[in-house]
């Protein structure tokens, strides 16, 4: 198994990236070389250089820092709405697809409904409710993952009940809770991880979405999208400062979807679509 | 098959496009909003994108020439009695309302009656406040409109008595709230007289189309008693964001760009398109002074204190001018030397005399601003400056759009706003009696007797050095002892005209003056030619 994993080019490559990246979110603080967010009147718009690598912003800000602690906020965001919502999946799939019947309906029908409503939506609905901030991205995304999340494990679940394993384990007298725990779940974890590793670049791009658009996270802190939305309107002036924020969204979602395309093919090599 | 099919159908697309690029009407100009203007009803209208569109929809009594002197409009001549007290306009024998019906002084008893009705609580109101019982009448104390000092003398005269001699008052009625008003119009379709099928106009244009947050077109008025103006068709286009209209304007879909952002100016101003100069317009931050902590004036001057205007005028790359005063230069009453300094040591230790040391137990404030790049910029500079001087905690900033962030400050002022104040006509009386506890527009809750009687002095009195000297005590008041605003710069009009169109002018009161400008029919090639940059 890890043989094969190594063995994969992609999910080498594409693995150490995300390492890195990890690791620059996680020591961001000790690696920048200034502040995020201190304000260099004397340092407005400057291009790359060696004490500014990426340039600075229109209000003097180094950009390398200023990528580097987005990075946190667009890791954070991406991995606990993903866990949370795999999390919740999980769980409502697990009870829809084991109890079946009048349950499963009312989950499945529930599940539908939010399933009709955009996330934009519901996101500017938990703005009213929370304020701008990162509470409600956090609730939105999750959601969304939940949803996806939920369908997929139900499905799985309802084939998986049917297998000789689950029937033998019920002649023994396991309850359905430990079936479901003990017998199902772990046949479920490769798919749930290849979800998990689609889920995160997606969210990834959502906050830098939401952020983009002005949904985001308030100033002064910036994640991705933050610094996207900022630069963009500097395009023809001062290019770095789209390039270099949009330059790591595009890497991380390509290295988190070359990863999940890999290990789809090793745990999964039937090429089950989802 | 499929494929050649959906080549056809690319090129169809494409020559089709072309085709209409060519065939639009030359003689065109393209302007862009900022948003949708929340009224065209003149009377009502309390915001610049309004004025700015409705400076050549409507004319009033008086109009501005080039360099700001009062020069006839709708009245051919005027008369002042002697004691400065009376004003008779004599209208024109040709003014004339866009459907052809001739203009009539009880039109304008209309309209001032209508600006001045509690019942709308215009926020223009107090603008008509030196006509005799025109407050009483807007507050409630005298209910007859008829006791209002404007009446119609016969249909070409417009009498009108002021409490006391106002030495600016031939400045008021240039001003688009002060214009006529068409009771038949507004009795046959109350809700909607300011739709194009309805709307009646005595300016250069009228409006032929309003699609609603899109654009608004206007042509020339065919009964419009001035010169018929050059350009046959203005097209004023809602471009929320300003990269979006420099963009369009580089594309020449657009004949002009304002608001340039400032991380284009760098390269725009490199054109040979480009323009700057500075506008009758204050660009400031007001405090709700009922909020806690701003209640305290000394928290308010160790906020003055704390902003250095140079570097962030810097920051904006434009024309802008760092004012520290309330009258901005240009206009009578410019005095540089009133207002609050940058100084970061007194900012500290004003914020600690007020119970905050160095910035300890500041409770969390917020910030509110209308979604503009230049907004953003400025707020955020100041939050960075707030927490670097006086190491309070991060300000919240909040956005809000245009429309609805105009309805925020009135009900429900935040702790920190931004706003600006361009100037209706050029006396310093227009900018301080904003501030003053009567006016609508005043959002700081700060109200000062003292300031109130200073500004009705200046009002009042005709010798022109003494009034320096009011206007000078007043905005020390305003600024200084109390801190109510703080001023940060006097705008600027940064904007890139195309080379065909000529004469025309933003003036500074920001006017602009589209009636006089002409466009030179550029051939396709012209209008398609890249930009020269020298």
């Amino acid at each position: 198994m890890m043989r094969r994993l190594f063995r994969d080019k992609r999910i080498v490559v594409s693995g150490s990236t995300l390492a890195l990246i990890v690791a620059c979110a996680l020591f961001a603080k000790w690696l920048s070389p200034h502040d995020p967010n201190f304000q260099s009147p004397n340092a407005i718009t400057l291009g790359p250089s060696l004490l500014h690598p990426f340039g600075t912003d229109s209000l003097g800000r180094d950009v390398f820092s200023r990528i580097l602690v987005g990075s946190q906020v667009s890791m954070v965001v991406a991995l606990t709405t993903a866990i949370s919502g795999l999390c919740l999946g999980c769980f409502v799939g697990g009870i829809s697809g084991m109890s079946g019947g009048t349950v499963d309906v009312i989950l499945m029908r529930g599940l539908e409904f939010f399933y009709t409503l955009p996330t934009l939506l519901v996101l500017i609905c938990l703005n009213v409710v929370f304020g701008q901030g990162i509470t409600g991205i956090l609730i939105a995304l999750s959601l969304e993952g939940m949803l996806t999340v939920a369908r997929l494990v139900r499905g799985q679940v309802m084939q998986l009940k049917e297998a000789d394993f689950v029937t033998a384990a019920k002649a023994l007298g396991g309850s359905q809770v430990t079936i479901l725990i003990k017998h199902i779940f772990p046949n479920l974890l490769g798919p749930i991880l290849v979800t998990l590793t689609f889920l995160i670049p997606a969210n990834i791009m959502y906050e830098a979405f939401l952020s983009f658009i002005g949904l985001g996270i308030p100033p002064p802190y910036s994640s991705w999208g933050t610094l996207a939305n900022e630069g963009w309107r500097g395009l023809l002036s001062h290019p770095h400062l789209i390039f270099f924020p949009g330059f790591a969204i595009f890497i991380t979602m390509l290295a988190f979807n070359f990863l999940g395309d890999g290990l789809r093919d090793i745990l999964d090599p039937r090429g089950e679509t989802w | 098959m499929v494929k050649k099919q959906i080549l056809a159908l690319v090129f169809l697309a494409f020559s089709c496009a072309c085709t209409k690029k060519s065939g639009a009407p030359k003689n065109i100009f393209r302007y862009p909003i900022e948003s949708d203007p929340p009224t065209l009803d003149w009377s009502l209208v309390h915001d610049h994108v309004s004025f700015e569109v409705l400076h050549s929809l409507q004319d009033g009594l008086t109009q501005h020439d080039g360099n700001l002197n009062v020069v006839p409009a709708l009245a051919s001549r005027w008369e002042i009695s002697q004691d400065g007290k009376t004003y008779t306009f004599y209208l024109r024998d040709d003014a004339k309302w866009s459907d052809g019906v001739p203009v009539k002084a009880e039109h304008f008893v209309t309209g001032w009656r209508r600006l001045l009705d509690p019942k709308h609580a215009a926020e223009y109101a107090y603008f008509l406040f030196d006509v005799e019982n025109a407050q009483e009448y807007n507050s409630g104390q005298v209910t007859d409109p008829s006791l209002i000092g404007i009446k119609a003398l016969d249909e070409k005269r417009v009498q009108i008595r002021l409490k006391y001699p106002a030495g600016y008052f031939l400045h008021i009625p240039t001003f688009a709230i002060t214009a006529p008003q068409r009771d038949d119009v507004i009795q046959a379709h109350p809700k909607d007289f300011t739709e194009p099928q309805h709307l009646r106009t005595t300016g250069p244009y009228r409006l032929i189309e309003w699609k609603h947050d899109s654009k608004l077109t206007f042509e020339p008025n065919p009964y419009y008693y001035g010169k018929k103006p050059a350009i046959e068709k203005i097209e004023f286009l809602v471009v929320k964001e300003d990269s979006t209209a420099l963009n369009l304007y580089e594309r020449g879909e657009l004949e002009v760009a304002m608001r340039i952002p400032a991380l284009d100016l760098d390269r725009v101003k490199r054109w040979a398109d480009y323009r700057s100069s500075p506008v009758l317009r204050g660009y400031y931050y007001g405090f709700n002074t009922n909020l806690k902590p701003f209640d305290n004036v000394l928290v308010r001057k160790a906020f003055a204190h704390a902003i250095d205007r140079k570097e962030l005028v810097a920051l904006l790359k434009g024309g802008q001018l760092p004012a520290k005063a309330w009258v901005p230069r240009g206009m009578f009453g410019y005095d540089n030397n009133v207002g609050i300094d940058y100084n970061p040591s007194l900012a500290k230790s004003f914020l600690a005399k007020a119970g905050f040391p160095n910035g300890k137990n500041f409770p969390r404030v917020t910030l509110m601003y209308d979604s503009t790049e230049l907004n953003k910029l400025v707020a955020e500079r100041l939050q960075f400056a707030w927490k670097n001087v006086l190491n309070i905690p991060d300000i919240e900033l909040t956005t809000q759009e245009w429309k609805v962030y105009l309805d925020t400050l009135s009900h429900n002022t935040p702790a920190l706003w931004r706003m600006g104040w361009g100037a209706d006509y050029p006396d310093p009386h227009n900018f301080l009696d904003l501030f003053t506890s009567k006016s609508g527009n005043n959002h700081t809750h700060w109200r000062n007797p003292r300031y109130d009687s200073l500004i009705l002095a200046g009002a009042k009195n005709m010798n022109p050095t003494e009034r320096i000297e009011i206007y000078k005590k007043a905005q020390q008041i305003l600024l200084e002892e109390d801190a109510a605003i703080i001023p940060l710069f006097q705008q600027s009009v940064d904007m890139v005209v195309k080379p065909y169109v000529q004469n025309f002018v933003v003036d500074p009161l920001e006017n602009p003056k589209i009636k006089e400008a002409q466009v030179v029919p550029p051939s396709d090639k012209k209008r398609h030619a890249k930009l020269q940059t020298p």
